[in-house]
C-alpha cells in the first residue's frame, strides 16, 4: 500500500512532447484507470511510472520518495505487460520467481513464496509448465503472480486483458477487482476499453493527446463531465452532440432553439451561469436519455434509419455511418424498424451544455 | 496448401536436381574411400563399390601425417568458434541495446571487413604477425579466422536479438535483472538459433579457410587439414584411395557439428512469451 504522486511530468521524444504536465495522487489502495484514445500518452505515463521511460521534467513520488531517476526494480512497483512478455524458455515457478531471486531471496524462501502465490491464482497444477503450454487466460494470470509475487507498493496494468477474448475479459476483470479488493494495493490500469474503466476504477484520468483532460470517479465522469471530450469518451455508445442557438435566459436556465431536434425552445441549466450569453452552444445529450414516453414536454421525432438489437435494449440510428448520427436507446420499442419515425422525449435536466471550444457550461 | 500438378512436378524437379548436384560428389567421395585402388580407377566407374576395404583409412590414419592435421583443425576450428561466439555475442548485444556516441556508423564500419578479398590482407598481415612472432604459430589462425567471422556474426545476432519481443527484456528490468545478466538468463536462451547458426558459421569458415593456413604456417607438424592433405595428392602421382579416405574423414567433423549445435535450431522459441 502506497501512495502514488506525479507532479507535472513531461516527457519529449526529439521536438514532440508526448506528456504535457501531468499531476495527479494515487491514495494508498486506490485503483486508477488511465483511459484516451491511442496516442493520448496513457501508456507512456504508465511506462514513466515505471521507469521504462526517462521523465524529461517533475517528479514522481511513492511513499512520500523522489523515485524520479529510481532504477525501475527499486521504486517497489510491478508491471504486468499487455502481451504478458513472459520468460519463454522458463518454467512458470521460474517466471514468477525470477524477481526474488534478482532481489537476492533465498531459494527455499523463493519458492515456498512462489507456491503461496500460485495457490491463489490458481495456477499450482502448472508450475513445472512452459508459458507456450498454457492458455491465453492462464498467462495472463502466470504475468499477474509474477507481479504479486514481488509485494509491491503499486502494482502497474498496461491494457492487460486487450489480448483476450471477450468472454475470457470478463473474467478476467472479475479477477482482477477481487485482486485489488484481497491485497488492497494501489493500481494504476491502463485501457482503452471504457467499460474495464467503468467497472474497475475508483478515479478515472482521461486523457488526451498528452494532457490531463478529467480526474475522477466514474460516476462523476459519466454524469458531470468537465468537457465535450471527456462527454463523448464516457459511455456507450457515445453522447450525442448537436448544435443549438442560445436564445436567452430563463431563470437559472439558458433557452435554446434546437433545430436537429425540432425544439425551438429547450430550456436547459448550465453547471454555472455564464457572465455573458454565448451565441451558440452545443448541447450533449446521452443515448440512454432519451424516453419512449413521448408525453414529456420536450417532444422529439426521430427518423430511424437503422436499428440494432440487443435483446434488452435497441439502439436507434438517425444517419448510421454519419458522425452527426443521432443514437437513442430504446428500452421497450423493440418492434422499431428502419424507415419509421419513433416519437420520444427528452429532460432537459439530462442535457449537458458545451461552448464552442468544447468546455463545459 | 494447394499446388497445381505442374508445379508440383516442377517443384521436385528442381529439389531432385539440387540434391543431385549436393549428394553426388559426396557419394562418390564416400563410397570411393573403400573401394579397392582397381575399382576405384577402373575405366568402367561403379556408382556402387563393388569391393570393400578399409586399407586407404589404415593408410592414412597410420603411414600419413593425416592425424596431425586433423588435431590442428579440430583445434584451430574449435578454438575460431569458441572465441568469435565470446565475442560476437557482448558486441551483437552491446550494438542492439547500450547507447553510445556513433554507435550506427562503428555498427556499419565492421562490414567493411569483408570489403577487401583477402588475398589483400595478407601480405600486411605476414608482416605485422613476424613483428609479434605469430607466424608459423596456430593462434595466428585463430585471430585470422575470427577476425573475419566477427563482423557477419555481430551483424547476424544483432538481428536475432532485435527479433526477441521488447516487453521480455523490459520485464526483466522491472524484475531488477542487470544488463549482463538479462543477457546472460533471458537473452542468449531466446537466440539459442541465431546462435548455433554463428557457430556453425564460424566452424565451417575456420575449417576450410586455406589460404591463410598456407602462408602463415611454414612447418608440416602445424598444418591444417585442408593445406596439409594438398599435399597428401603429392606431386607425381595422386593416391586416390587415400585422398577419397581424407575427404571423407575431413566431413565427419562438420556433420558432427551440425547434429550435436543444430538441436538449437528449433523453431518457435519465444512461443508463449508474449499473446
Amino acid at each position: 500500500m502506497a501512495e502514488l504522486v506525479l507532479t507535472d511530468l513531461h516527457k519529449k521524444f526529439g521536438a514532440t512532447e508526448v506528456i504535457r504536465g501531468a499531476s495527479l495522487t494515487a491514495e494508498s489502495g486506490e485503483f486508477v484507470v488511465f483511459v484516451g484514445p491511442s496516442g493520448c500518452g496513457k501508456s507512456t505515463l504508465l511506462r514513466m511510472i515505471a521507469g521504462l521511460e526517462k521523465t524529461s521534467s517533475g517528479t514522481i513520488s511513492i511513499d512520500g520518495r523522489d523515485v524520479t531517476d529510481t532504477d525501475p526494480a527499486k521504486r517497489g512497483i510491478a508491471m504486468v505487460f499487455q502481451t504478458y512478455a513472459l520468460y519463454p524458455h522458463m518454467s512458470v515457478a521460474e517466471n514468477m520467481g525470477f524477481g526474488l531471486e534478482m532481489a537476492g531471496m533465498a531459494k527455499a524462501e523463493r519458492e515456498e513464496k512462489v507456491r503461496q502465490t500460485a495457490a491463489t491464482l490458481h495456477l499450482t497444477d502448472y508450475l513445472d509448465r512452459k508459458p507456450r503450454q498454457l492458455s491465453g487466460g492462464q498467462r495472463q494470470r502466470v504475468a499477474i503472480g509474477r507481479a504479486i509475487v514481488r509485494d509491491p507498493k503499486v502494482f502497474l496494468f498496461d491494457e492487460p486483458l486487450s489480448n483476450l477474448d471477450a468472454e475470457l475479459r470478463v473474467k478476467m476483470r472479475l479477477e482482477i477487482a477481487k485482486l485489488h479488493k484481497d491485497l488492497r494495493a494501489t493500481m494504476i490500469y491502463v485501457t482503452h476499453d471504457q467499460v474495464e474503466a467503468m467497472t474497475l476504477a475508483d478515479k478515472i484520468v482521461v486523457l488526451r493527446a498528452g494532457l490531463i483532460e478529467q480526474i475522477g470517479s466514474p460516476l462523476t465522469l459519466y454524469s458531470d463531465p468537465d468537457n465535450r471530450f471527456v462527454a463523448g469518451f464516457i459511455g456507450s455508445p457515445r453522447m450525442n452532440f448537436v448544435e443549438a442557438a442560445v436564445k436567452g435566459r430563463d431563470g437559472d436556465a439558458l433557452v435554446l432553439d434546437v433545430p436537429q431536434l425540432g425544439l425551438p425552445a429547450l430550456p436547459v441549466r448550465p453547471r454555472a451561469m455564464p457572465e455573458a450569453l454565448p451565441r451558440t452552444a452545443t448541447l450533449g445529450i446521452r443515448p440512454e436519455s432519451f424516453s419512449e414516453n413521448a408525453d414529456g414536454p420536450y417532444r422529439v421525432t426521430l427518423p430511424c434509419t437503422a436499428i440494432e438489437h440487443l435483446g434488452s435494449v435497441s439502439y436507434l440510428y438517425t444517419a448510421p455511418g454519419d458522425d452527426a448520427t443521432l443514437i437513442a436507446e430504446l428500452k421497450r420499442s423493440a418492434n422499431v424498424e428502419s424507415g419509421e419515425q419513433v416519437d420520444m422525449s427528452i429532460d432537459p435536466s439530462d442535457c449537458f451544455l458545451f461552448d464552442t471550444d468544447g468546455h463545459r457550461i | 496448401m494447394n499446388r497445381s500438378l505442374p508445379l508440383n512436378v516442377a517443384l521436385v524437379a528442381c529439389l531432385a536436381f539440387f540434391i543431385v548436384l549436393i549428394g553426388l560428389p559426396f557419394w562418390w567421395v564416400v563410397s570411393g574411400s573403400i573401394k579397392v585402388p582397381q575399382e576405384i580407377i577402373a575405366r568402367t566407374p561403379t556408382m556402387f563399390p563393388q569391393s570393400f576395404t578399409l586399407q586407404h583409412y589404415q593408410k592414412l590414419f597410420e603411414a600419413s601425417d593425416y592425424p596431425v592435421y586433423l588435431v590442428n583443425s579440430l583445434l584451430v576450428a574449435g578454438s575460431s568458434t569458441l572465441l568469435t561466439l565470446v565475442l560476437a555475442i557482448p558486441a551483437a548485444y552491446a550494438f542492439f541495446r547500450l547507447e553510445f556516441p556513433a554507435r550506427g556508423v562503428l555498427y556499419r564500419t565492421i562490414l567493411l571487413a569483408y570489403a577487401f578479398p583477402s588475398i589483400v590482407v595478407l601480405i600486411p598481415l605476414f608482416g605485422l604477425f613476424a613483428k609479434v612472432g605469430l607466424i608459423d604459430r596456430l593462434p595466428a589462425l585463430v585471430a585470422v579466422n575470427v577476425a573475419f567471422a566477427l563482423p557477419f556474426s555481430i551483424w547476424m545476432l544483432r538481428s536475432f536479438l532485435a527479433g526477441v519481443p521488447k516487453e521480455i527484456e523490459e520485464a526483466a528490468v522491472m524484475d531488477g535483472a542487470p544488463t549482463l545478466t538479462i543477457l546472460r538468463r533471458v537473452m542468449i536462451p531466446l537466440i539459442a538459433p541465431g546462435i548455433a547458426s554463428v557457430g556453425i558459421y564460424a566452424f565451417v569458415t575456420a575449417w576450410t579457410e586455406y589460404v591463410f593456413a598456407s602462408v602463415l604456417i611454414l612447418s608440416d607438424a602445424r598444418r591444417t587439414l585442408p593445406v596439409g592433405f594438398s599435399g597428401i595428392i603429392g606431386q607425381y602421382q595422386i593416391d586416390w584411395g587415400l585422398l577419397l579416405a581424407g575427404a571423407t574423414v575431413a566431413i565427419v567433423p562438420v556433420i558432427a557439428i551440425f547434429a550435436l549445435i543444430g538441436r538449437g535450431f528449433v523453431s518457435g522459441l519465444t512461443e508463449g512469451a508474449v499473446k
